[in-house]
């Protein structure tokens, strides 16, 4: 679903991604890991379209982001680390609105229904976002996601700041959708939850993906440990 | 999806507080601006209505006087005021309502609104075309400026661009909204104005003035409105978009319409009142061409007289030959005026010309010329004013000299009701400029408008190609 291919990227003279090959199957959770500046969201940014690579090619349900930035942007979801908001608008408004940009209109009904999924009391429903709390927001975001039935999903850093029940209910919503078959690629600082969530790891550093582990090995192993060691390499 | 976007725009205006009162408060301003110059607009016109009334009882109360005292009794010219000068005075202040019309000159307007009020008003006055061309545009700038930069700075841009919207849609769709409310506000002037030109019985033409009024401010705030979000579209925080638009707003809104009418001054100069007035009395003593003086014209004329009816000497004229004389000596110091108006006049055309050429560096310069014209206030409705007081004066002169010419030769001049003798001149004076003729003189500035429209937009759309930029 999710494809990148000897994907390089420069900016001036900084190395941002080099030589980078990814997959996320359909029903596959990938986190990626690595430290600030490793090339994370610069690789989600590449499937967004948002960055052209100055090498190699980013596919998504086998089409191909440059020429087809429009359609793959309509197969993709996105929640980035802060998710922000029109704060006069209230949730619900905020998520037929995007609803509606990705092409998809639900009734008010169907609106509460898919902020209730994510767990955001219905009291908050009709009420200004400028009042909400990172983890409510975030909760929003996630809803907008879900509301685009999109094949895949992106995360740029989507647990940062949450507290750990939030976290606990966006790990199950996660399994969720991975259950219905979408492909996420998730880039995260987050050990503890990568290693509970994904089907795969990747860590990077510097624009190099220097070591990638399987659902088996992830189990087994001290993901920190290894994560340091790749660090060091 | 257009719609959606559109909706949207619209309940994020209406909802944000500052918008809202920034929109109230221009609103209210300039209506209550446009009312302000409805009532004045009404008074003056009153005021001409009534000192025409007093001029021509004056005139036909002299009575059974001698024709040439009459032409120097001499009568007024009265301005006429379009309905649409509420809307936009534009030189109504600046030049005179009223030629004093007397036999031998042609007199320079006088009575300037601005003279009978204080210092202060005359300055800047607030009108419903400043609200419209000044005000305007900073409530666009202050209610657009944050679209795309703003949204950048908060990263809700890059969750609309990751919905699968096209950037060039999202534009048009807050284009189409946010002209939506300036077409709004427009609305609400044209509904004023056309009000007051139904309660006036304003003739069909006048409410067509209006509409190409308002399409000529509808393109100059789109303008600003594109531009404003092309220029969002480029920055990525709010702060250097606002910067960049306050400064172009006061570069294009106050700067160049300032300077531009200096340099053009500058370029194209005109004499001072006295020079002008020495210049004509130049042409009327020494001949147009500075070498036939007024004796040697004198002499010409009793030869040719003398020639036509066969004698030899001027009291054997079988007409006055004094009639003759002022009948000639108008004729040629209208001639005399008539070189040094057309030079004087020739001079403003090119002043205007030049401000025109100016016209890429401000929307606002073609906007001026373009309201100022259909409102029937600008220099070219002046200069109808005066050819057709010019055209009257001749006339009535000329008859009452006709009078003289026709008195007894050799005697005292007769003393005649000069209210009949002129009773068949046409007071033509007053003629309003036909929307024909406007827009012969103004197509272009409205050319003008559409091609600041079209670049801004043309703009915008580039812009928002490269909005992923800022995601």
């Amino acid at each position: 679903m999710l494809f990148a291919e000897k994907l390089h990227k420069r900016y001036g003279s900084t190395v941002a991604l080099h030589a980078l090959d990814l997959s996320v199957a359909p029903g596959e959770l990938y986190a990626l890991l690595g430290p600030n500046g490793a090339g994370k969201t610069t690789t989600i940014n590449c499937f967004l379209g948002f960055l052209a690579p100055d090498g190699g090619r980013v596919t998504i349900d086998g089409l191909d982001v440059g020429q087809h930035p429009l359609e793959t942007k309509q197969r993709l979801a996105y929640i980035p680390e802060q998710v922000n908001l029109y704060g006069h608008f209230s949730a619900a408004e905020n998520l037929a609105y995007f609803a509606q940009l990705g092409g998809h209109h639900y009734a008010p009904a169907e609106l509460r229904e898919l902020l209730a999924a994510v767990g955001l009391q219905p009291e908050a429903h009709e009420r200004r976002v400028s009042g909400f709390s990172k983890g409510m927001r975030q909760k929003v975001g996630i809803a907008i996601a879900l509301a685009k039935r999109a094949k895949a999903l992106l995360l740029d850093e989507p647990t940062s700041g949450l507290d750990p029940s939030a976290s606990h209910e966006f790990s199950q919503l996660l399994a969720r959708l991975r259950g219905q078959g979408v492909a996420i690629l998730m880039a995260t600082h987050d050990l503890f939850r990568a290693k509970e969530d994904a089907t795969r790891v990747g860590i990077m550093r510097r624009g190099t993906l220097v070591r990638e582990l399987s659902a088996g090995e992830i189990r087994g192993t001290d993901l920190e440990r290894l994560y340091l060691e790749a660090m060091r390499a | 999806m257009l719609s959606t976007i559109m909706r949207h725009q619209w309940q994020q205006a209406l909802r944000d507080q500052r918008v809202r009162w920034l929109a109230i408060a221009l609103i209210l301003a300039g209506l209550a601006a446009l009312l302000s110059g409805l009532a004045r607009q009404q008074r003056l016109s009153a005021e001409r209505a009534e000192a025409i009334r007093a001029d021509a009882e004056a005139w036909s109360r002299q009575g059974v006087v001698d024709p040439h005292g009459a032409a120097h009794f001499g009568r007024t010219a009265f301005k006429p005021i379009s309905l649409l000068s509420a809307l936009d005075p534009g030189l109504l202040d600046h030049i005179g309502s009223l030629v004093r019309l007397e036999a031998h000159k042609q007199n320079v307007a006088s009575g300037r609104p601005s003279d009978a009020g204080t210092a202060l008003t005359a300055f800047v006055p607030f009108t419903a075309a400043s609200a419209l061309q000044i005000f305007a545009p900073v409530l666009i700038i202050l209610t657009g400026f944050g679209v795309f930069s703003g949204e950048a700075a908060r990263q809700i841009l890059r969750l609309e661009l990751a919905a699968g919207i096209p950037p060039r849609v999202l534009l048009m769709g807050r284009f189409l909204a946010l002209g939506g409310g300036v077409a709004g506000v427009l609305g609400l002037f044209g509904l004023a104005g056309a009000v007051g030109l139904w309660l006036t019985d304003a003739p069909a033409p006048d409410f067509a003035r209006l509409g190409l009024l308002l399409v000529g401010y509808g393109a100059y705030l789109l303008t600003f409105l594109a531009l404003t979000l092309g220029i969002s579209a480029l920055c990525v925080s709010a702060r250097p978009a606002l910067a960049g638009l306050l400064a172009f707003w006061l570069a294009t809104v106050l700067l160049v319409p300032r300077i531009g009418p200096s340099l053009s001054a500058q370029v194209y100069p005109v004499p001072s009142v006295p020079v002008f007035a020495n210049q004509v009395s130049e042409s009327i003593d020494d001949g147009l061409d500075g070498h036939d003086p007024r004796h040697t014209r004198m002499d010409r004329l009793r030869a040719r007289a003398m020639a036509q009816y066969g004698v030899t000497r001027i009291e054997d004229l079988p007409v006055n030959f004094g009639g003759l004389a002022l009948e000639y000596g108008e004729a040629a110091t209208t001639r005399a005026y008539q070189q040094h108006f057309d030079a004087l006049f020739t001079n403003y055309e090119r002043q205007s010309r030049l401000l025109q050429a100016l016209s890429p560096l401000s929307p606002r310069l073609p906007l001026q010329g373009w309201s100022a014209g259909l409102a029937e206030t600008d220099f070219a409705a002046h200069r109808a004013f005066l050819q057709d007081a010019e055209q009257y004066r001749y006339a009535f002169v000329q008859a009452l000299n006709q009078a003289v010419v026709r008195s007894t030769p050799g005697q005292p001049r007769a003393a005649v009701r000069v209210a009949d003798i002129t009773a068949e001149v046409d007071r033509a004076a007053g003629h309003s400029v036909t929307l024909g003729e406007t827009w012969r003189r103004q197509w272009s500035n409205g050319v003008l408008l559409l091609t600041w429209l079209g670049f801004s937009v043309g703009f915008a759309l580039w812009a928002a190609g490269r909005l992923h930029r800022l995601s």
